[in-house]
């Protein structure tokens, strides 16, 4: 009797829903995804995040373990640049807003850019140690005292164990360039322009096991997925995106798959697409309107990283396609 | 005269037994004539009761068995004696509403063949006068007689208080039956009883009390809603099972609450996705605020408070973790249907997690897919 009017009770609520909504619930769906989990209320001082950039730097000649950064505004105004393991997220250095400006001489550096080279680990123009992540002397002009490509948020780099490759946007045409070090240089190389493409934004850029992956948007709502073995042949591109995803500001590569951020009822809805443009499967992140979410990626697709602003937590998760 | 009434009476002359067609036809039971005396009778006893018969069929009389299903106004007893040569003849009608003899004839005959004529007559005669009777009270209501036995209760519920006539006492019933103190009630009156136990819904019944009747069923006693289960299943959490017991402090209305609903989180055809087992806890207080138990339709509200336990399977970097939430659901909306004996229910609730720091949730209303609030439904068990 009971497990007959159960069945009938499921039925009903699951004809209410929609096949796609059968198994949702008020928990993320992230969290079928979930490796570990840390809460960076301590780090962050108590406070809660007003902005938020992670990048994950693989291991080089220069450090053993791979290195995801952090770098942190808190509603209070200050800012943190946070080291941890990504295997299992221990922090393994933190600097705060005193430390930082007693670095530079009072004054908080650009912060924008997480990257690294052969001579060290960097957050913008602040450089440190690869092994110790002591502060250390940034390289005469490093980038984020320099910004030769014209829109430095819209910039985006990668170490590929010789170089910095960093691709960007000048005069609203791709533009990249190749350095030994974490060096801005004074003039980016124009590739070839993307066919049909105007205005083109730089998503995400990443390098792994001899491929460079590049995601680029454009103003006319196309996503376009770039790769390619050498960084001056990326253009054309391997697939254009038109529809799920679709002219939205973020986007991210690794070697197994493209990630497009879009909008799904007010959430946000992560698709990942194949190299050629299928799409692999969809993620959605519950978001309030006070929510900030930082997402970076393993650049060999092995896993990504989540830092949700509403639980304070940073997690590690497996890859839903 | 009319024209009707001078129908009438060319068919009553015609010996039609359509006597009185504006009054109802009297019903009578004939009881067999009985005899006194040492003498035989024969055949005459039996004679003289179809005689009987016929002159009441033709005087427009129905004849009925005096059963409960067919019942009489009138009764007819004859007695018949035989002795020294003579004849002796009683015939008497009683009416069986005020349990009195309306009309009775005796007569002594010498026996033989000339016998007959007289008795016969004096038959036609006592019969006629019932009909004049029954001419003048037939449209009169019978004089309602009082009951002659006390009333006596019987009911399941063992130990229920019985009320009547402004909530006086009567007694408890024990044994199954309660024997009210006599009171002359009209045999037609209508009771207005009232039967209470505790644990139970007041009932409150009319008993129509009967002349032939003594003993009178109560309806069998509800319990009220004291304790109850909830089992129920809700959107967001469809691979599991809730049930929730229901406490009422005032009982059939308002209640305190505990609830367990585990369930599976799992996409099952999403690539990597990896079923995630969650235990929601609550305690709630609710109340119901329109419309009696077990009305066709109820309205109520809840508010809880819950605790929302997750546990996740190990990874190759982290063993299982778990995580606990703290929800607060201060508005649900409780609905409920009694249909064809079971009681439906479903409760509309939107938890706003409080962020705990041990949790998974952050500070935020709980919608399914950031959209849709969380929608029970299930059934009522009650003991």
């Amino acid at each position: 009797m009971v497990a007959r009017g159960y069945a009938v009770c499921t039925l009903v609520l699951g004809l209410l829903t929609s096949c796609n909504s059968a198994f949702d619930t008020y928990f993320p769906q992230s969290v079928e995804y979930l490796e570990t989990q840390t809460s960076l209320s301590s780090p962050l001082g108590g406070q809660a995040a007003a902005s938020v950039l992670m990048g994950y730097l693989p291991a080089t000649t220069a450090h053993t373990n791979d290195i995801l950064v952090m770098v942190a505004a808190t509603q209070d105004g200050a800012t943190h640049v946070l080291f941890f393991d990504p295997r299992n997220l221990s922090l393994k250095r933190s600097y705060g807003d005193t430390d930082l400006k007693n670095q530079f001489g009072g004054t908080l550096p650009n912060l924008n850019l997480i990257a690294q080279d052969t001579y060290g680990v960097y957050t913008g123009a602040a450089a440190y140690n690869p092994q110790t992540l002591d502060f250390e002397a940034a390289p005469s002009g490093a980038y984020g005292t320099l910004f030769p490509v014209v829109n430095p948020l819209a910039t985006r780099v990668t170490f590929d164990g010789n170089s910095s490759v960093f691709f960007g946007s000048s005069n609203s045409n791709l533009a990249y360039q190749t350095s030994p070090q974490y060096v801005a240089l004074t003039s980016p190389l124009l590739p070839a322009p993307i066919s049909g493409a105007s205005n083109t934004t730089v998503l995400d850029l990443s390098y792994w096991s001899g491929t460079y992956s590049l995601v680029v948007s454009d103003s006319g709502s196309r996503v376009y997925l770039l790769r390619s073995g050498a960084v001056a042949s990326l253009v054309p591109p391997a697939a254009t995106l038109s529809g799920s995803g679709s002219g939205s500001l973020l986007g991210w590569a690794t070697s197994t798959a493209a990630v497009v951020q879009g909008q799904a009822n007010g959430n946000i809805s992560l698709t990942a697409y194949s190299w050629t443009g299928s799409a692999l499967g969809t993620l959605q992140l519950n978001k309030s309107s006070q929510q900030i979410n930082a997402i970076t990626f393993q650049p060999n697709g092995a896993s990504w990283f989540l830092f949700d602003s509403s639980t304070g937590k940073l997690s590690r998760n497996r890859p839903w396609w | 005269m009319s024209r009707a009434r001078a129908t009438l009476l060319v068919l009553l002359a015609l010996g039609g037994s359509v006597a009185w067609s504006e009054t109802p036809a009297p019903t009578v039971v004939v009881r067999a004539f009985s005899s006194l005396g040492t003498e035989d009778l024969g055949t005459l006893p039996q004679s003289l009761g179809d005689s009987m018969n016929n002159q009441l069929r033709q005087a427009g009389f129905v004849i009925v068995d005096g059963s409960s299903a067919h019942p009489a106004r009138f009764e007819s007893r004859g007695l018949l004696v035989r002795e020294k040569g003579n004849l002796f003849l009683q015939v008497e009608f009683l009416d069986a509403a005020l349990q009195s003899i309306v009309a009775s004839e005796v007569i002594s005959v010498h026996e033989g063949l000339t016998a007959l004529n007289p008795i016969y007559n004096a038959m036609a005669a006592v019969i006629q006068r019932v009909k004049g009777y029954w001419g003048q009270v037939s449209l009169v209501p019978p004089p309602v007689t009082p009951l002659q036995d006390p009333v006596v209760f019987s009911s399941p519920d063992e130990g229920a208080q019985v009320f009547w006539q402004n909530h006086q006492l009567v007694g408890r019933i024990l044994k199954g039956k309660l024997t009210a103190p006599y009171y002359p009630f009209p045999s037609n009156q209508r009771l207005t009883v009232s039967v209470e136990k505790e644990g139970y819904r007041v009932q409150v019944v009319e008993v129509p009390l009967s002349p032939g009747q003594s003993e009178y069923l109560l309806p069998k006693l509800v319990k009220l809603r004291v304790d109850e289960l909830f089992p129920f299943v809700s959107t967001g959490k469809l691979l599991g099972l809730g049930v929730e017991y229901r406490r009422y402090v005032l009982p059939d209305w308002s209640f305190v609450g505990a609830e367990a609903y585990p369930f599976v989180q799992w996409h099952p055809g999403a690539s990597g996705a990896q079923p995630v087992f969650h235990l929601d806890l609550a305690g709630s207080v609710g109340t119901w605020i329109y419309f009696p138990a077990d009305s066709l339709f109820r309205l109520g509200v809840e508010a809880s408070l819950g605790l929302s336990q997750t546990m996740t399977q190990a990874s190759a970097y982290a063993p299982s973790q778990w995580f606990l939430d703290a929800t607060v659901s201060p508005f649900g909306v409780l609905m409920e249907w009694n249909l064809w004996g079971v009681t439906l229910e479903s409760r509309v609730q939107v938890p706003y997690s409080l962020g705990l720091p041990s949790g998974l949730l952050g500070q935020r209303w709980l919608l399914v897919d950031g959209t849709f609030p969380l929608l029970a439904l299930g059934t009522v068990l009650r003991w």
